[in-house]
């Protein structure tokens, strides 16, 4: 089997929940997972409940015909485990700081609103790559809450101030790139 | 650049008075198109904050959400979460059971191990004990000619005397001294003294020096340096080395200590 192939056969096997293959993702990727979610604040049982999130949610955003994966599937799986993560502590965190109690979801509904949000996620990355790499790079280090002076430094800009407009600029053209994208339109309406 | 990507940075940035803040949220309430706008800028934020994410509870009615959620409630949904679960459960268990493969081979590998230096050692051990023991059993100092019927020479008769009080060190000392003031080429009685009393002190190559010394000598005690010879390679653990001088004296029936050195050398047999 090539690359392809093997990738090919891992999204089927999720597609239609074939266990062997999906025993298969487990062997590849669970072990980075595992490793990953250890090393952001979490346990190894966080770690299982990560993985199981991330194969059903990824399921269900494969079921959709438009649904593809350019990049490697153990990448992109990967991608997808370390989201599902960002979510539980985003999570975690605002039931810490909400002194009201928060209606559990079920936890299909919770699936379903992680799918979306990846969709989203998904569509914002792609569109990040495609403006002007000189942007992207300002807007990256802006978004990750780096001072303007030490985005400045970093990329050998005169004045903070130059890197106030070029943020300014760059985030312009980047919301006009997803808001002219029909996906974006289908995900905002309701 | 619009006026309104200014408001919406300044916005976001805090850069606005209470006023001017008022005024822009209702703006943002009464213009759909604004409200966008400011979503837009907002979900930029958090989406590209890689420490971030965006939860959006606020989408439960959202076309994609319940497709998502139907297709969990149905019967192909659940099925599949059962598949996840149950390949979790053959991964586990087989990690387990890897896990318990490894932590067995790794102790048996241990146990193994052990075994085999124990019996490297005990084999190392016991043959080191073995040749201790013929050397201690061979071994007979007593039998040495005594050194004082040769005359009344009172250094050899003291030398003699610290040896079998088995102050060696100070009998090599005398012996030593004696050698060097005496005329006489080589004392064959004497060297085996020096040599013992080395072999004693544990001096195992002065020791052999002395019977080598012995050996080369053109006495008729010369052959007896092959018993000692034998003697300090037992004594040292050198089993072929102590074989080799002890077959010479078991190839001559006249030999000094021929009858020992064939029963010495069945013993290491």
């Amino acid at each position: 089997m090539t690359n392809k192939e093997y990738d090919n056969y891992l999204l089927k096997s999720l597609i239609e929940g074939d266990s062997s293959g999906i025993v298969e993702i487990y062997k590849r990727i669970y072990p980075k997972v595992l490793r990953y979610v250890c090393s952001h604040d979490g346990a190894e049982d966080d770690a299982k409940d990560v993985m199981q999130k991330a194969l059903l949610l990824l399921s269900t955003r494969a079921q959709q015909k438009e649904f593809s994966i350019t990049t490697s599937f153990e990448g992109y799986f990967f991608t997808t485990c370390k989201n599902v993560w960002r979510r539980e502590v985003k999570q975690s965190r605002t039931r810490v700081t909400n002194d009201k109690v928060i209606d559990l979801i079920h936890e299909e509904r919770e699936i379903a609103l992680a799918a979306y949000e990846q969709e989203k996620w998904v569509l914002f990355q792609e569109k990040i790559n495609q403006i002007s790499e000189n942007c992207r790079k300002v807007l990256k280090l802006f978004f990750n809450k780096l001072p303007y002076s030490k985005i400045a430094d970093e990329l050998g800009y005169a004045t903070e101030n130059t890197v106030r407009q070029r943020v300014f600029k760059c985030k312009s053209k980047l919301k006009e790139a997803i808001r002219s994208d029909v996906r974006y339109k289908e995900l905002k309406e309701l | 650049m619009s006026y309104l990507e200014k408001e919406i940075e300044a916005y976001l940035n805090g850069e606005m008075t209470l006023d001017q803040r008022k005024i822009f949220e209702k703006k943002v309430a009464d213009d759909s198109e604004v409200k966008k706008e400011l979503e837009l800028y907002i979900e930029m934020n958090t989406i590209y904050d890689e420490t971030d994410w965006e939860v959006t509870s606020s989408a439960i009615q959202h076309p994609k959400v319940l497709q998502h959620e139907t297709f969990l409630k149905s019967d192909k949904g659940k099925s599949i979460k059962k598949s996840i679960a149950n390949a979790e459960k053959v991964y586990f268990d087989k990690e387990k059971s890897n896990r318990r493969k490894q932590y067995f081979l790794r102790y048996a590998i241990s146990i193994a191990a052990v075994l085999i230096l124990g019996i490297y050692i005990t084999s190392k051990f016991g043959t080191t004990m073995d040749h201790n023991n013929l050397y201690m059993k061979h071994k007979n100092w007593e039998e040495l000619p005594s050194l004082t019927s040769r005359g009344n020479n009172t250094d050899l008769t003291k030398g003699e005397k610290m040896f079998k009080q088995q102050n060696y060190q100070e009998a090599v000392k005398i012996f030593k001294k004696h050698q060097l003031e005496s005329s006489e080429d080589i004392n064959p009685q004497i060297v085996v003294y020096v040599g013992v009393a080395y072999l004693e002190l544990e001096q195992h190559k002065l020791a052999i020096e002395s019977f080598e010394q012995l050996k080369e000598s053109n006495t008729l005690d010369a052959t007896k340096a092959y018993w000692y010879l034998a003697l300090t390679y037992l004594k040292m653990n050198q089993e072929s080395k102590a074989k080799e001088n002890l077959q010479i004296l078991a190839g001559d029936t006249t030999a000094y200590k021929h009858q020992e050195a064939l029963e010495l050398i069945k013993a290491l047999q």
